[in-house]
């Protein structure tokens, strides 16, 4: 059970990665490519702890409704706002920063503020944000001591998050 | 575009890096303070500003590592520089999939993680071996 979490969190960049070599590369460009992937299996060795404590059921389900309500709110500034996806999880992760740290929600609900950076052509509706949101709280409690002290750790469960719920919903346009 | 890219990333992750060190906020304020201000003006100031803004998030992101991770701002500098150069090169992958800048400040910070790990492995073995060889 510990291994598929971890292994979940890789399901974005083995995505990405698949997509890349789709693509025409030059030798040189694929040397590179192939050493950049030996750096990060070390990366994985040395950042991956043991010990690992899963929070309670109270702790799941806070994360996942302060995941899902940063997806809804910053999918509802990207799309229905002139602010832009990027400027619309900012504004998200400053209240986030500012009225959710006491509780330590802060960081769910900014890893929620990923998934509502998607394209309406990726996540066309919200139940599919709020769906996705709730699932990047669930990977966010499952996989304490993966990653850890990894920046962009929230970002790749909420790509992860995003890709398992347009699994779910049958496509979308990747 | 590879070089504003990778001077774009470089500046951002080092803005998040000092916003944590210097003014004491939080991880999430600092990366939040950074793309709300990458978000709000590159767009209007550079031709490729979405995307650049879009480099400067992803920087940020780098720049919520742990202070054992990544501890000086030359190594912040380095890991931002990496995420650039990822976003260039990731342009067409997971194309509006929410999490992908995360994704991609995830692989710089672990590449360096990884480089780390072997200078440390490689230092490690040939010290031991180097009193070894001195005392032959």
């Amino acid at each position: 059970m510990r291994i598929l979490w971890g292994l979940i969190m890789l399901v974005p960049a083995s995505v990405g990665l698949w997509q890349l070599v789709q693509q025409p590369l030059s030798w040189k460009w694929g040397a590179v490519l192939m050493a950049f992937c030996a750096l990060i299996v070390l990366g994985i060795k040395s950042s991956y702890v043991r010990e690992r404590c899963l929070g309670s059921s109270a702790d799941f389900l806070w994360s996942s409704l302060s995941a899902a309500g940063g997806a809804l709110a910053t999918y509802a500034l990207a799309q229905y706002t002139p602010l832009g996806s990027v400027a619309a999880s900012g504004v998200v992760g400053i209240c986030a920063g500012q009225f959710l740290a006491k509780g330590k929600l802060d960081f769910p609900a900014y890893a929620g503020a990923f998934v509502g950076m998607s394209s309406p052509l990726v996540l066309a509706s919200l139940p599919e944000v709020a769906l996705a949101g709730l699932l990047t709280g669930i990977i966010y409690e499952a996989v304490h001591g993966v990653f850890d002290g990894v920046g962009g750790r929230l970002g790749t469960m909420a790509a992860a998050a995003v890709l398992l719920t347009v699994l779910l919903f049958g496509g979308g346009c990747l | 575009m590879l070089i504003p890219s990778v001077v774009s990333g470089v500046s951002a992750g080092l803005g998040g890096f000092a916003l944590r060190k210097h003014w004491r906020l939080s991880s999430v304020q600092a990366s939040a303070i950074v793309a709300l201000v990458a978000g709000l003006s590159l767009p209007y100031v550079h031709g490729e500003g979405t995307y650049l803004a879009a480099v400067c998030t992803c920087a940020s992101y780098a720049a919520m590592s742990s202070e054992e991770t990544i501890g000086r701002p030359s190594q912040m500098a380095i890991v931002s520089g990496l995420s650039g150069l990822i976003m260039y090169i990731a342009q067409n992958c997971l194309v509006g999939v929410g999490g992908r800048l995360g994704s991609c400040a995830a692989l710089a910070v672990l590449a360096f993680a990884g480089w780390q790990f072997a200078v440390r492995v490689f230092q490690s073995r040939w010290g031991s071996l180097r009193p070894e060889h001195s005392a032959k």
